[in-house]
């Protein structure tokens, strides 16, 4: 706990980097990292206005006016910076009935967000409520486990989309959770629910060999964990080969560290999921090597 | 000759940088809580784009529509709370139909218990009231149910404990209904009724997946906070105080 108030302190005085670099000084001089600093949010639930002042919990906290100034700073800090939510933007204050999210995502484009997938909420005014507001965001929704191609959402989400960033491809992929029981059949029509572990992998081989990925991300909405075997962040991180980052939503889980869990290759895969209501922007840092005559060494082995 | 080694060269160069590649070498993280520890000044370009917005909402949600003079509170098997908002639904749904639907008389008005998630308070009834009332996007629909697709409705409100309702007295006796009455008189199942609830129980929500044998479906597109805040917003005009009871609709037949 010292820690993060040391940490914070030193972020308010405007010398994140520092603390971030701390560790990686050495390393940074021999090898010339890159760095990419991703920030993340989930289910913040129009709180636009940071938690009323005589709230039961939280009282004063968050704020999309301080969020913003939060990642304006860290991006005159960072070269590198990608943004993304994780669905449930909507629902939650008067100002997504009044408004039906219009202030949400004109500040989340005024923020710099990259992109978002979508939440279960999202869909409160059904497919129409949330098309009418898409003309507000000025980056995509991404979600690969919906087909909406019978739906007045068809071409207008993204299944994946690939970010470059100093040379380094960012492969982005979104799940959403199962529909049915959870949001009103009006409201969802006939978008069909597709398996989320099924087309996970599809996506991540996908963005790893076509698109040549060097980190792949998912964008989730399915939750972090359950008790039952429903299909969850954990299972998806445990499950697939390739996906080294998920996002998650949902359960608005305030996670203290992100999980590390050993995929289907052996390795890490981050979930990270921070609570609901902006009170908390999610960040990670990636420090990536270039593997340049490696690489191409090893696709001449293998005659392409 | 030359100039095609020139373009097996530049599609070598080309092909040696479409084919670089990163390999994570470490990450860090460091989630940031928004809360009093980050000293940083909030974006005033932000601040000025929800200005105009917040403006608006304030004003609004600070109406007062009207006064109560008791707290309303929520319970089983009936309760001051759920009665007052089942017996509104009613009232208001037959102002509706006498304009829309004049061949329409709803009979029975049921609000799920669940849905009504503050009890109202004793004082100021404000629009901002209403919206922590009823958070939720749900609107009113009408349903025309023949008596048995009704007593099987009403079997199942007393298999729950009893919620809100109005038009519809009942007893509660082994989770079954006994005796119920509609508009003062036995429920005949020989008769269709008119039912008005929300589209979340309208669509099956709280086990109510009977509603789906109903013979005709009225979706009227009206949100029932909307026609809550409506209700309050006349008795306020009218000079009226809000009050509630129970009298006994729903009771224990043991």
């Amino acid at each position: 706990m010292q820690n993060r108030r040391t940490f914070i302190k030193n972020l308010g005085a405007g010398s994140l980097g520092v603390f971030v670099f701390s560790g990686t000084m050495k390393a940074f001089a021999k090898n010339e990292l890159i760095q990419l600093t991703i920030l993340h949010t989930n289910d913040f639930h129009s709180h636009i206005d940071p938690f009323p002042k005589d709230a039961a919990r939280n009282a004063g906290e968050g704020g999309m006016a301080k969020r913003a100034a939060l990642i304006q700073q860290i991006r005159s800090e960072q070269k590198n910076v990608l943004v993304f939510d994780a669905g449930d933007i909507f629902q939650g204050t008067p100002y997504f009935n009044y408004y039906k999210g219009e202030l949400e995502l004109k500040l989340m484009t005024e923020m710099g967000y990259d992109a978002a997938t979508i939440g279960n909420h999202d869909l409160d005014n059904g497919l129409e409520g949330l098309d009418s507001q898409m003309k507000n965001a000025g980056f995509p929704f991404i979600n690969s486990n919906y087909d909406f191609s019978e739906t007045i959402l068809a071409g207008k989400v993204l299944t994946y989309k690939v970010f470059k960033k100093q040379g380094i491809k960012i492969g982005v992929y979104g799940l959403g959770i199962e529909l049915n029981g959870l949001v009103s059949k009006p409201n969802y029509g006939k978008t069909k629910y597709l398996d989320p572990l099924e087309k996970a992998l599809k996506m991540e081989k996908f963005l790893k060999e076509e698109k040549k990925a060097d980190l792949i991300v998912c964008l989730s909405h399915l939750g972090y964990a359950y008790k039952e075997k429903k299909i969850s962040d954990l299972i998806i991180a445990a499950e697939t080969f390739h996906t080294d980052l998920i996002i998650g939503g949902h359960t608005h889980t305030f996670l203290k560290k992100p999980d590390s869990v050993t995929n289907k290759s052996g390795q890490n895969v981050l979930v990270n999921q921070v609570g609901f209501g902006g009170l908390i922007l999610g960040r990670i840092d990636y420090f990536f090597e270039k593997e340049g005559k490696k690489f191409i060494s090893r696709s001449r082995a293998s005659g392409s | 000759m030359r100039q095609y080694r020139f373009g097996i060269f530049m599609l070598l160069l080309l092909a040696i940088s479409a084919c670089t590649s990163y390999k994570i070498e470490k990450s860090a993280v460091a989630n940031i809580h928004l809360d009093s520890l980050v000293t940083i000044p909030p974006s005033q370009k932000v601040e000025n784009m929800i200005r105009p917005y917040r403006d608006k909402v304030n004003a609004d949600m600070t109406e007062i529509l009207c006064l109560s003079s008791e707290a309303m509170y929520g319970g089983r098997p009936e309760s001051p709370l759920t009665n007052y908002c089942a017996d509104l639904t009613l009232e208001e749904s037959n102002r509706f139909c006498a304009e829309k639907y004049p061949k329409i008389k709803i009979d029975v008005s049921m609000i799920n218990r669940g849905g009504l998630r503050i009890p109202l308070p004793k004082g100021e009834i404000k629009t901002m009231t209403m919206f922590e009332l009823m958070p939720f996007e749900n609107e009113i629909v009408f349903l025309r149910l023949k008596g048995e697709v009704m007593l099987e409705f009403v079997n199942h409100l007393a298999e729950r404990g009893g919620e809100g309702v109005g038009g519809l007295r009942f007893g509660i006796k082994a989770y079954k209904a006994f005796q119920p009455e509609i508009g003062g008189k036995p429920l005949d199942t020989a008769q269709s009724y008119w039912l008005v609830t929300s589209d979340y129980i309208a669509n099956g929500g709280d086990g109510s997946e009977i509603l789906s044998k109903s013979s005709e479906r009225i979706d009227t597109g009206i949100k029932a906070r909307d026609m809550f805040i409506q209700y309050f917003k006349r008795m306020g005009k009218e000079g009226k105080t809000v009050t509630a009871k129970t009298d006994g609709r729903i009771y224990d037949a043991k």
